[in-house]
């Protein structure tokens, strides 16, 4: 091969290679794996505090968000911002507790933060009235859209009974690190909602999810997508008329906050937070049915925080 | 050149009020506010002619000041204000690049179509008076100029847009995203690009014959600036009878011949007076009875050359092609289950919220498309014809698209013609556009036995609740007294190919109770950790 030849065909190649990279969709290469964090309890319970406070004590017991999130990876924290909704109605996440988990994982080195929720009311609107957008920007991390299919892409590995493929955001396949933050509240469909059904705000194709089996299909995507982390904010917690909520009226302020690497311990535990048996929430049972996690609080070590 | 700065004038505010009003209606971001918005279509004749009538309001008398400067200066708003003319001027002056001649030789003087264009004008006005809104939803300049925006240069905005979103994610950039017509009716998109294909070819060829026998709005200021003060006339004396005037006559009304302008035709906009070195043509009060001299024309035809109609049949064509892709790719998700069987039995389709009802809204709306362009939850949509004829192409709300936000207002605050009259987001918040019906047999909870809850999830003001059912289960119960028929529950269903629960339009809004706020039974377990 003359010198110029190879030349040229090697810039060929590598013009092909890197806009392959940069166009293509290389990101289920990349999975974002379960964690395999050996923590200190199973769970960590805080009462009596303010959001930020109740985290910064939950997280320093879990041995701080270093023990998840390793300088320089790329980090999703899912909060629930599904409704055009001010923080007093606590029909999303608490924008402060989203702010300063941003705020650890950058302290932990993230190289970058990345928040967002696939929203049922206009995304615009429910990032910024929620306060998370602000809270999110100040804290260093960064809102990404996610209502339009273009995010989303098609997985068939999640193997469950009713649900066997979605279409999951892209930057849930892509980054390294997957913290969900929930907030605890009443849910006229699925009883309550806390973090497994907060998944549903990662895939693009939640109609077929109500269509066939809700409880279902919530405990087959928790068998397959497991976070890193799961934080559940009760700091206010709607009591009735959920998940949207008609007015401060259906809010109660439990301060109360829940982190484990086990979204069925924690839905279990939050549920009895509520004042309900997690043996009457289908999810929670046939999530720990299909060893998604385990609901038995008896059986863990958790950690009790008071403030 | 006495006259340069007239036209300079001309160019500079026709360019304002062309790319504020283009803009307006293919942006989706709320970035112009709406009282600025407001500054530009409140000029706008039928629209403001429209809302005057409606509102019987001294803030709508845009028209009037319309009538009043045409009786000065003619049909200047043809020239500045008017969006479908400026873009007529825009297309006309592309010829230029595909034209070998010199642009000075683009026009040759033609006759008025006096039949058409009065018929045209009195179908309009008589429509008007009657209560047919029609006639004016189909001739009105500044309304097809919004369908046309609106239905067919939006989805390639929007293409443009979510190309660049692309591009920026790739670098990680989320400044920009995606975005979606959400438009599903194919129909609607006919008449908009009739009208494109008219109007493009008319000013391509004709400069401004679209304004001078089509648009109603044309004649009937044409027929006031019959009595203007300033008008453009020839002066006899001075006039060599060269045809440089005439041959940059957009609208082909000076007879050089008979030394005469047909000045019901004159759009104002200047260009002659600027090619005649003698002061032949002239711009002052009071000219109109003209000598005749009988000279010989000195004009050359203007040849048209084929590759030039090849080149805009060929842009016509995308322009339409995509729109209709784009219109496509909003093709719902199919979802594998059992089918359901009873299908959703409406009465009414749903006007936008302060359009008080089928009748006011059916009556007053020209179908401009601003509000669907505004619209940020993409909920309003074009209808074809599910107003019936009288309502072609007016805006309903499509809850299989969108539904409507609890908070938001946002229509009848750019609504130009008072179809949707301003309303408080209070008042929007117990305004009833429609009812939510529960059909139980096609509930997935009933027919599978199995939670779902979509349609409770989704209302703002839980009219539709979520109450036992057999077992565990829930299924919806609905309250239309706090009901504001916003279609978020028919929106979420999954039931396909009819919904479980859907809204029926009110033929009439009414007025809706706000939502029961009952307080908490204190029912928190009495441990601090209850586990």
């Amino acid at each position: 091969m003359k010198r110029r030849d190879f030349l040229t065909k090697t810039f060929g190649a590598g013009v092909l290679a890197s806009g392959a990279i940069s166009f293509g969709n290389f990101s289920n290469l990349k999975a974002a794996g379960a964690s395999n964090h050996k923590a200190a309890y199973d769970m960590v319970a805080i009462r009596g505090g303010e959001p930020e406070v109740m985290f910064d004590r939950g997280i320093q017991s879990l041995g701080g968000m270093k023990s998840f999130v390793k300088p320089n990876q790329t980090v999703i924290v899912k909060p629930n911002i599904g409704w055009d909704r001010g923080p007093e109605l606590a029909a999303n996440t608490n924008p402060q507790l989203i702010g300063r988990i941003v705020e650890h994982c950058v302290k932990a080195g993230a190289k970058k933060v990345y928040v967002f929720d696939y929203t049922c009311d206009n995304w615009q609107k429910c990032y910024s009235n929620s306060g998370i957008e602000k809270a999110v920007k100040d804290a260093g991390g960064t809102m990404v859209p996610a209502n339009t299919e273009n995010f989303y892409q098609k997985t068939s590995q999640v193997g469950g009974r009713r649900l066997k493929e979605v279409k999951e955001h892209e930057l849930i396949l892509e980054s390294d690190v997957f913290i969900n933050v929930p907030v605890l509240k009443n849910h006229g469909g699925a009883t309550l909602t806390m973090t497994m059904k907060n998944l549903m705000g990662i895939v693009w194709d939640r109609r077929f999810w109500h269509k066939n089996d809700l409880h279902q299909c919530i405990a087959d995507f928790a068998t397959y997508r497991k976070p890193d982390l799961n934080i559940l904010d009760a700091y206010r917690v709607m009591k009735k008329n959920g998940p949207k909520g008609v007015s401060v009226e259906d809010v109660t302020t439990m301060k109360a906050q829940l982190i484990s690497t086990d979204m069925v311990s924690i839905d279990a535990a939050g549920a009895k937070l509520f004042g309900l048996d997690p043996e009457t929430i289908g999810y929670i049972k046939l999530a720990h049915e299909m060893n998604a996690g385990n609901m038995n609080l008896d059986e863990l070590n958790i950690n009790r925080i008071k403030i | 050149m006495r006259y340069k700065v007239l036209k300079t004038f001309r160019v500079a505010v026709s360019l304002i009020f062309l790319f504020v009003l283009s803009f307006a209606f293919v942006d989706f971001a709320e970035t112009l506010p709406n009282w600025f918005l407001g500054g530009f279509t409140w000029i706008q004749f039928i629209p403001s002619l429209l809302e005057f009538v409606n509102l019987v309001s001294i803030a709508s008398i845009g028209f009037v000041v319309i009538l009043l400067v045409t009786l000065l200066f003619g049909r200047v708003y043809c020239s500045t204000v008017c969006p479908m003319g400026i873009m007529q001027d825009v297309v006309s002056r592309t010829r230029t690049w595909f034209s070998k001649k010199k642009r000075r030789k683009r026009f040759k003087y033609s006759r008025p179509h006096n039949r058409l264009r009065y018929s045209l004008m009195a179908i309009t006005a008589l429509g008007l008076i009657f209560g047919a809104v029609i006639f004016s939803n189909l001739l009105d300049p500044f309304s097809n100029f919004g369908k046309i925006f609106s239905q067919l240069i939006r989805p390639l905005y929007y293409g443009a847009n979510n190309i660049l979103a692309n591009i920026m994610g790739n670098f990680d950039v989320y400044t920009f995203y995606h975005v979606e017509t959400k438009q599903s009716a194919w129909a609607a998109l006919i008449y908009p690009a009739a009208i494109l294909m008219l109007v493009l070819w008319l000013s391509f060829r004709k400069g401004r014959l679209y304004c001078n026998t089509v648009c109603p709005v044309g004649t009937l200021l044409g027929l006031v600036s019959k009595a203007s003060y300033y008008k453009v006339g020839i002066n006899s004396h001075t006039c060599t009878q060269c045809g440089k005037c005439a041959a940059v006559c957009k609208s082909q009304c000076i007879d050089v011949k008979n030394k005469k302008v047909d000045f019901s035709r004159c759009v104002g906009c200047f260009n002659c007076l600027n090619s005649c070195e003698l002061s032949g043509i002239d711009y002052y009060p009071g000219y109109g009875k003209k000598n005749k001299a009988n000279v010989k024309p000195n004009l050359s035809q203007v040849t048209v050359d084929k590759g030039r109609r090849e080149v805009l049949t060929k842009a016509v064509g995308m322009v339409i092609g995509s729109s209709i892709l784009s219109a496509k790719a909003y093709a719902e998700e199919v979802i594998p289950t059992k089918k359901t069987t009873i299908p959703n039995d409406k009465n009414f389709p749903v006007t936008p919220p302060g359009s008080l009802g089928i009748e006011h809204f059916n009556d007053t709306c020209t179908a401009c498309h601003l509000c669907i362009s505004a619209c940020p939850t993409h909920v309003i949509q074009p209808s074809v014809l599910e107003y019936g004829i009288g309502g072609f192409m007016q805006p309903r709300l499509d809850y299989h698209a969108s539904f409507c936000n609890y908070d938001c207002i946002v229509c009848s605050e750019v609504c130009p013609t008072g179809a949707i009259m301003s309303l408080t987001t209070e008042a929007k918040k117990t305004t009833q556009v429609g009812k939510v019906i529960f059909e139980k047999d096609n509930c997935v909870v009933h027919t599978e036995s199995t939670s779902c809850g979509a349609c409770a999830e989704h209302c703002p003001t839980k009219a539709v609740r979520m109450v036992p059912y057999e077992g565990t289960l829930t299924i919806p119960e609905t309250d239309e007294s706090i009901c504001v028929g916003c279609g978020a529950c028919e929106y979420a269903c999954p039931t396909r190919p009819f919904r479980a629960i859907f809204v029926d339009g009110n033929g009439e809004h009414q007025v809706a109770k706000l939502p029961e706020v009952e307080a908490l039974e204190d029912d928190e377990p009495l441990e601090e950790f209850p586990f």
